[in-house]
């Protein structure tokens, strides 16, 4: 699920940004800093849309860096148990397929996916249904439910299902979806 | 600008670490109560459902044994009824304890039930997880990716140690299987391997399908010749051209080989420089991996690094189309210094194993075929006390009569009588849905037939006064290798192995025309697979030190 919120953040300026641009060069940096990391507790941060407020800058002693409290909105993505999302498989094996939706990494085991698909090794390999109607291999866009998420304090990753009304092969590998 | 929406508090119930216990908990009681019922009804027929059911049950005694030798049960039951008299419970926590005490009574009737029945060996647990199929419920878990659940998506109890499961890194860093689900997979890929008349292959790599040595470990003279050979027609003298000549037998070079700063010589020699180290394929390599993918599906089982292993693989099978996904290398193995099939997902009486070692598969030891060892670099025989190497003298091994090709036809007979066997057995007894063949019983058969007729007399092998000589290794061997070994000289003898002429057995053979061997006639019957020539192992007049030759045909390297 996707979230606007607001958070705060510390960062460090080196003394030679004190000029004209301290604003700007406040901004880049904390855009470069965190727009792509995770926080198990925020999920991941997709964008930075506005910065709210920037505190007084605090002289760290011996260094020279200034540290500023910055509040900023941003965009963040967290998924969560019991979320639908649409994703593309990244790899298949004998244990089920990995899959991607944006930044976060989902396991789809055997156990979930439906009975009647059967996996096909080989060259490309693949979960196929017996009459070959459906199949999902690399690169498929597939619609999941998480059932289960791991949260650490940088990273996210979620076991999926497909074994469900409206869940499975969403579109094949190169088609718009 | 105003936020759309906000992180609500406690986001949800499984990302909360303190909420999630008692809550997930209580989802599984209402599973296991589930499972109870006829859940898994099927409108096939009542007597399978029956026995689905019936299954189900056993293994829920099996599971609740575990818990009740712990004991915690009962305690923690009548500990959280006090702890809600007093802390004035909500109703929703009275619900969870009714669903507790409800499950415990379940589990309770269902013990007694089955308290006849109780006695579970591992095969017997193994089979019933495996038929219960795709199905059935959480707990036990049938395995953890990152630490959750891939079926229900809890996280991983801190209680279940690594003991319960095996971990197969090799097909995903995280990925921990617990050892029924295991059996589940093997069942399921034996069915299906079958369906395609294959087998399982494990093959070695060093001393098996090529030989490395490092850069420092190899003599100034045998860097020499190295070179020489390595850069073959007139290629650079820095190595630099990649370009293999036109006698390179192998497959062309990848892009990513070339990134990797891999080059390949004539005949399967490859300088590594990210590994400081040459590697030599062995002869006929190719060919083999390509016949054998015909009749196996291929995992390389080698007790190197990882980097090492995936690198090794990369150069023998550049496509990938061979053992992608299947490298197990020394970190993968659940023991040190030992290989087992614990981590292969393959049911091991369809795996046959070629390895050069025979001390590493202590439990496998009826699915291996021990190949002759591939000595090409010096360094590497120099490990095994050896004096000479196929390098220094200039050689290499036969494509057509070299250890691989022997193991090429070894293999072929192996999958041939496997399937000739399994084919009538499932003809005997149609209707059995599970035709028992074992490829434990069928190498052990094959290599049975090898010295088949023999008669054999030992002299002067092992001391005279030897309690029992059927225990020496060669005498062992020797049976194995389908000769009957004898202790006195009779008429029916045809073979007499000797380290020397002088003995009377040795000058008995002589008068009466049989066969004087030297021990390692059995040696080469052992990797040969065939009963080799006895003109080949004449024993010389004075005693001659008992040492391993090479039975493998060589052939000169030119350059």
């Amino acid at each position: 699920m996707f979230f606007h919120i607001i958070l705060e953040r510390n960062l460090q300026l080196h003394p030679r940004y004190f000029g004209p641009h301290l604003r700007d060069k406040l901004v880049s940096k904390l855009i470069h800093d965190v727009e792509g990391t995770c926080s198990g507790r925020h999920g991941f941060v997709v964008a930075v849309t506005a910065v709210e407020n920037i505190g007084k800058g605090l002289i760290r002693d011996g260094t020279g860096y200034v540290t500023f409290p910055v509040k900023y909105q941003c965009v963040v993505f967290r998924p969560f148990k019991g979320e639908i999302l649409e994703s593309v498989v990244t790899m298949v094996n004998k244990m089920g397929f990995f899959a991607e939706a944006g930044p976060v990494q989902i396991f789809v085991s055997n156990h979930l996916i439906p009975d009647d698909m059967a996996f096909q090794a080989g060259d490309v390999p693949c979960y196929e249904t017996s009459d070959g109607s459906v199949r999902i291999q690399k690169d498929s866009e597939v619609r999941l439910k998480i059932v289960g998420t791991r949260v650490d304090a940088t990273e996210i990753f979620c076991i999926g299902t497909i074994k469900d009304d409206f869940l499975g092969l969403t579109g094949d590998p190169g088609g718009a979806a | 600008m105003s936020s759309i929406g906000s992180v609500p508090a406690s986001p949800s119930p499984s990302a909360s670490p303190s909420s999630s216990a008692s809550d997930d908990f209580a989802a599984l009681v209402e599973e296991e109560i589930l499972a109870g019922s006829p859940f898994h009804s099927s409108p096939d027929s009542d007597l399978f459902n029956e026995k689905e059911a019936q299954r189900v049950d056993e293994d829920e005694i099996i599971d609740h044994e575990n818990e009740d030798d712990d004991g915690f049960e009962d305690k923690e039951n009548e500990s959280l009824e006090n702890e809600s008299t007093d802390s004035e419970p909500g109703a929703s926590d009275f619900e969870l304890q009714r669903k507790r005490l409800r499950s415990s009574e379940v589990v309770l009737g269902k013990r007694q039930r089955g308290v006849d029945d109780l006695q579970f060996n591992s095969d017997n647990d193994d089979k019933i997880e495996a038929s219960v199929g795709r199905g059935g419920s959480c707990p036990p878990h049938p395995g953890f990716m990152w630490g959750v659940c891939i079926r229900c998506g809890v996280m991983k109890p801190s209680d279940d140690s690594i003991e319960n499961g095996v971990a197969l890194r090799y097909i995903h860093e995280e990925l921990e299987l617990s050892r029924k689900e295991a059996a589940r997979l093997r069942q399921d890929e034996l069915k299906q391997i079958l369906s395609k008349r294959k087998l399982y292959l494990i093959l070695d790599l060093d001393h098996t399908l090529l030989n490395s040595s490092r850069f420092q470990e190899v003599p100034p003279e045998e860097q020499t010749f190295l070179t020489a050979f390595f850069q073959g027609a007139g290629s650079g003298e820095d190595g630099k051209s990649t370009k293999a000549s036109e006698e390179n037998t192998g497959p062309d070079l990848t892009t990513a080989e070339q990134n990797s700063g891999v080059q390949a010589g004539r005949e399967g020699l490859y300088m590594l420089p990210s590994f400081h180290m040459w590697t030599k394929l062995r002869p006929f390599v190719h060919r083999f991996l390509e016949q054998a993918s015909n009749m196996f599906e291929m995992y390389v089982y080698t007790m190197g690094e990882r980097a090492y292993a995936l690198a090794m693989a990369q150069l023998l099978d550049p496509s990938g189309r061979y053992f992608k996904g299947r490298v197990i290398s020394k970190a993968d193995s659940t023991h040190r210094n030992i290989k087992d099939l614990d981590v292969v997902l393959s049911a091991e009486s369809a795996v046959v194993i070629l390895d050069d070692t025979e001390g590493v598969w202590p439990r496998h030891r009826d699915n291996l075929i021990v190949m002759e060892r591939y000595h090409f670099f010096t360094s590497s025989c120099r490990h095994f006390g050896l004096e000479s190497s196929l390098s220094r003298e200039h050689k290499d091994e036969s494509e057509s009569e070299g250890g691989l090709a022997t193991a090429l036809k070894v293999l072929h007979s192996v999958h041939e009588t496997f399937f000739h066997d399994f084919d009538q057995v499932r003809e005997d007894c149609i209707g059995s849905s599970d035709p028992v063949k074992d490829v434990r019983q069928v190498i052990p058969s094959l290599r049975a037939k090898i010295l088949m007729g023999c008669r054999i007399v030992f002299s002067r092998i092992f001391p005279v006064g030897l309690a029992n000589p059927e225990s020496h290794p060669l005498w062992q061997l020797a049976e194995a290798l389908g000769a009957q070994c004898v202790a006195s000289i009779d008429d029916s003898v045809t073979h007499v192995v000797a380290l020397d002429r002088g003995t009377d057995k040795a000058r008995w053979a002589k008068q009466n025309g049989r066969f004087l061997v030297h021990p390692s006639w059995i040696d080469a019957a052992y990797y040969r697979w065939c009963c080799p020539h006895e003109e080949d192992f004449p024993v010389a007049d004075v005693q001659t030190k008992y040492m391993k030759l090479s039975f493998s045909k060589t052939v000169d390297i030119c350059l």
